[in-house]
């Protein structure tokens, strides 16, 4: 192990400089404060180990595939979220769910955040992720399909599903 | 809801949305779009989803994280076993990477966090893109005659916009609109430069409500803005930096 040692402050360049971008992608998969910090150490760890290994293109890619594999395992491992959901219409029920809460919950209130929020985290975890990556994070196709290890053409489908539900339930939202 | 995909060119015009065409394919796909509805549906959608999406911050990390990390790195790395023999060697560098990254994610914080906000600039692109989505939306006065754009302005914004004729410099005027952007209208005069389109936004300047001059880059286009006859005019444009540089240098000249 002690060989790795004159690459540690590269290293830690490495995870400094992207440490925002892992940090708010492994919250955004597994929903937990103190679960992201855990994936987010771990995911670390895991990439110094791979990091003699690393060629040095795109850092953050690479970084953020390390975060999400993690981030996944555990939330398996928990249970919290099954990777694979077919929940379709959980965000327009949610969408509901949240007017009911209140009668002034019109999007472009003061509550925008929270809602959109809460639209985002009941999407399927497969489409958020792309949402994330793509809107957030401003990953290109290439860079997503490597995160999420899928083909381009997946990504794309996955991106467009997702935004369509996100808009669906925006409008909702409005209508009520 | 089994089809997501009613036009074959759905993903097509995501991608172009997404700036992943090259621009023979996406010149090709803006004459599909202007005759296909799903497809103008299909990009309402896509300014309407990343309208909603851009708005939404990253997680800030929280304080510690980047301590235990760095705790956990060292430790890993065996760089304890090296630390007794390099005390200040070891202790250094590693303080070092971290008060750099500290110092990083200070400015990320701040980066991040002003051009996120309502930026008055991003909503100008927002603007500028959604008026390139809906074809029908780019101008509302088609002429290239300013004697005829000017007075179209009076009755629909509370001021006279600066309506420019620069052809003689290679920049067209197509037309004019109103738009309305961060809640107040105003002025749109979009000129050609051969392929490219440049949209020029006017509104009253209000004494210490504006930002100083800038230049900036955002989802691809340039932005310029600048203070003018106590307007505040602002350009978005495809053109590349230098070339919309000329662009704002012909337009002040005149």
């Amino acid at each position: 192990m002690p060989m790795h040692s004159p690459l540690v402050p590269d290293f830690e360049e490495l995870a400094a400089t992207h440490l925002e971008s892992a940090y708010n992608l492994a919250r955004w998969l597994v929903r937990d404060p103190a679960l992201a910090d855990d994936v987010v150490q771990d995911a670390m760890l895991r990439a110094l180990r791979y990091y003699h290994g690393f060629r040095g293109e795109n850092a953050r890619a690479w970084l953020l595939q390390i975060v999400r594999n993690v981030a996944l395992t555990r939330l398996k491992r928990t249970g919290a979220e099954s990777p694979v959901s077919s929940v379709e219409d959980a965000p327009a029920s949610q969408a509901a769910e949240v007017a009911r809460d209140g009668p002034e919950t019109a999007l472009m209130r003061q509550d925008d955040q929270r809602l959109l929020h809460e639209l985002l985290a009941g999407l399927p975890v497969e489409l958020r992720e792309c949402l994330i990556l793509r809107e957030i994070e401003e990953l290109s196709y290439k860079e997503i399909a490597r995160v999420v290890d899928a083909p381009i053409g997946t990504v794309m489908s996955r991106l467009w599903r997702g935004r369509r539900l996100l808009v669906q339930a925006a409008r909702a939202l409005e209508a009520v | 809801m089994s089809t997501h995909f009613e036009c074959e060119q759905t993903l097509l015009v995501q991608a172009d949305f997404d700036g992943e065409l090259d621009a023979g394919r996406a010149a090709a796909l803006v004459e599909h779009v202007a005759q296909c509805e799903h497809c103008r549906n299909v990009s309402d959608q896509l300014a309407r989803s990343r309208a909603l999406l851009r708005g939404v911050p990253r997680y800030p990390v929280p304080r510690g994280l980047q301590e235990s990390i760095e705790r956990a790195v060292q430790k890993q790395s065996g760089a304890t076993v090296e630390q007794d023999r390099s005390p200040a060697r070891g202790n250094r560098t590693a303080w070092l990477g971290w008060a750099t990254a500290l110092a990083a994610s200070v400015v990320l914080a701040i980066v991040w966090f002003l051009p996120r906000s309502p930026d008055l600039d991003a909503q100008l692109v927002a603007s500028h893109v959604r008026s390139l989505q809906l074809e029908s939306h780019l101008i509302d006065v088609p002429s290239s005659d300013h004697h005829t754009v000017r007075p179209w302005f009076a009755g629909k914004v509370d001021f006279a916009p600066l309506v420019k004729e620069l052809g003689a410099d290679g920049y067209e005027l197509r037309g004019g609109r109103v738009d309305v952007v961060g809640g107040r209208p105003v002025s749109v005069l979009v000129y050609q430069a051969g392929r490219h389109l440049v949209a020029v936004y006017m509104w009253p300047e209000r004494a210490g409500a504006d930002s100083p001059p800038r230049a900036q880059q955002i989802d691809g286009f340039n932005v310029r803005r600048w203070s003018e006859s106590g307007l505040v005019v602002s350009c978005i444009s495809d053109l590349a930096s230098d070339e919309l540089d000329r662009f704002e240098q012909r337009w002040r000249a005149r």
